[in-house]
């Protein structure tokens, strides 16, 4: 009784082991393609990334120049004294 | 009530746990399975400690109940698969999966299947016990419960008498004892691989049968002691540091979204609590009507051993509105009414304490001592020379 109990066990699990086997290989196909996808996208918000900040950069150095220019700190000058004036 | 009669598989997974495998086996020996016919197969994860596994074939073979240690080690949720799997096969109409670290009643099996045969859309029932997640009925000293299978027999046949069956549709069910028809197990499938060596499984499970219209169910009329993390956490699989409970809560987290929030609205319910209490009300009050009581006014909860006294203490200065009682490490809550304590407790035990005994003196203690000479038939044993608490 117990042999046969053994053998219908053996038997159960075998087969489910196969059928997990083949789930367990359909997973992880499945997640290779997602964590490539995702990597793809990491590498692509990277490089973004990159480009925007060379971007800034760029501006920055810009409204730097602007703000030491003469014609800039003439122009803020007559502001405050708008403002003084309430006009 | 359902007249049904099951053929019913109780799946015993095994890994290791040698102490707590022998209480099990025999509180699974004692089960009284009324009208159903019920089979016991331990399934042993392949464990690891020398010899174990012979000796566990050797009990489990000698009560008369099957045996099969698998190659290698599977982790919880295939092994559970390998029982649910058996009694699919084998045309059994239920599976009771069940940890090692628990202690049966002699009535698990009609309590546990009631809410089955009930109802065609339970995919799951679990039992109460003082360790269940938030399904506890909570004892202070659960470790003395497992060498007494008498008790836990007594408080399940309380807890019969006080629920009468009822079954309390909730979030998920809890592995360490739970019932399915294998009906439910065809439609739902397997346990999930992916919980590998196990936790989280059995929710996982119940929220996709719940997916499918069918909803799990308490069992409150059946009272298993569980020990409750004992094994996983004594063999390493679950332990500090170990990432795996928070990858499986995430897992859940993804898969089912309002899992949490169901769960939060039962906590916030009274429906957990009001069942807690009526339980921990009915099994003091039931031991001190069977065994007679001591009423006490103290400060300090103290018991110097005699756990199996039921007590009810009283705050001596009357601060308290409630009285606390207390028996084998259960704790419930009584509202003291406004005639006294004594006529309290007479009121709720239906007879007069055994003992009464004041520790501290204060108003109450006084009132108390005044209704006990004017009631007359207890007499008050001891009375402490000094005061009890320090400071």
């Amino acid at each position: 009784m117990q042999e046969a109990l053994e053998k219908e066990l053996d038997r159960l699990s075998l087969t489910q082991a196969l059928v997990d086997t083949e789930m367990a290989t359909a997973r992880v196909i499945d997640l290779t393609e997602r964590l490539v996808d995702a990597r793809e996208q990491v590498v692509n918000l990277r490089s973004e990334l990159e480009h925007l900040r060379i971007e800034y950069t760029q501006y920055r150095v810009e409204q730097e120049q602007m703000k030491s220019s003469a014609a800039y700190r003439l122009a803020s000058r007559i502001w405050a004294v708008r403002n003084a004036f309430g006009v | 009530m359902s007249d049904a009669s099951w053929r019913i598989l109780v799946a015993l997974l095994v890994y290791n746990g040698e102490e707590y495998v022998g209480p099990c086996l025999s509180s699974l020996a004692r089960m009284e399975s009324g009208p159903h016919t019920t089979d016991v197969l331990v399934l042993d994860d392949a464990s690891p400690n020398p010899g174990w596994s012979e000796r566990c074939r050797d009990m489990t073979t000698d009560l008369g109940f099957g045996y099969y240690r698998t190659p290698r080690n599977l982790g919880i949720p295939r092994n559970m698969n390998l029982g649910m799997l058996r009694a699919v096969d084998a045309d059994y109409d239920a599976v009771i999966l069940l940890n090692s670290d628990t202690v049966l009643p002699a009535n698990l099996i009609p309590t546990l299947m009631r809410p089955l045969l009930e109802d065609d859309l339970a995919s799951s029932s679990t039992a109460w016990s003082n360790n269940a997640s938030i399904y506890s009925l909570p004892n202070d000293d659960s470790d003395r419960l497992v060498d007494m299978p008498g008790m836990i027999d007594w408080i399940s046949e309380r807890m019969d008498e006080e629920f009468d069956g009822q079954a309390i549709p909730v979030p998920s069910g809890v592995g360490f004892c739970m019932a399915m028809p294998t009906r439910v197990i065809k439609d739902v499938g397997l346990m999930d691989p992916v919980f590998g060596r196990g936790y989280s499984e059995e929710i996982d499970w119940c929220l996709r049968s719940h997916s499918m219209g069918y909803k799990s169910v308490l069992a409150p009329s059946c009272f298993v002691y569980h020990a409750g993390s004992g094994i996983t956490k004594a063999e390493g699989l679950i332990g500090d540091g170990d990432r795996t409970v928070a990858a499986h809560h995430a897992i859940i987290e993804q898969r089912y979204p309002l899992y949490i929030s169901q769960l939060i609205a039962l906590s916030a319910s009274s429906i957990v609590d009001g069942m807690r209490e009526r339980g921990l009300q009915r099994i003091i009050t039931s031991a001190a009507r069977d065994r007679g009581y001591r009423l006490e006014t103290s400060r300090l909860n103290q018991h110097a051993g005699d756990h199996d006294v039921v007590r009810f203490r009283l705050d001596p200065n009357g601060d308290a509105a409630s009285l606390t009682a207390v028996y084998e490490g259960f704790e419930a809550e009584f509202a003291l009414g406004e005639g006294g304590a004594l006529p309290t407790v007479q009121a709720i035990v239906g007879r007069p304490p055994t003992e009464i005994r004041i520790f501290d003196r204060g108003a109450a203690s006084k009132d108390l001592e005044a209704e006990a000479a004017r009631a007359g038939a207890t007499a008050i044993l001891r009375r402490a020379p000094y005061r009890e608490r320090v400071l």
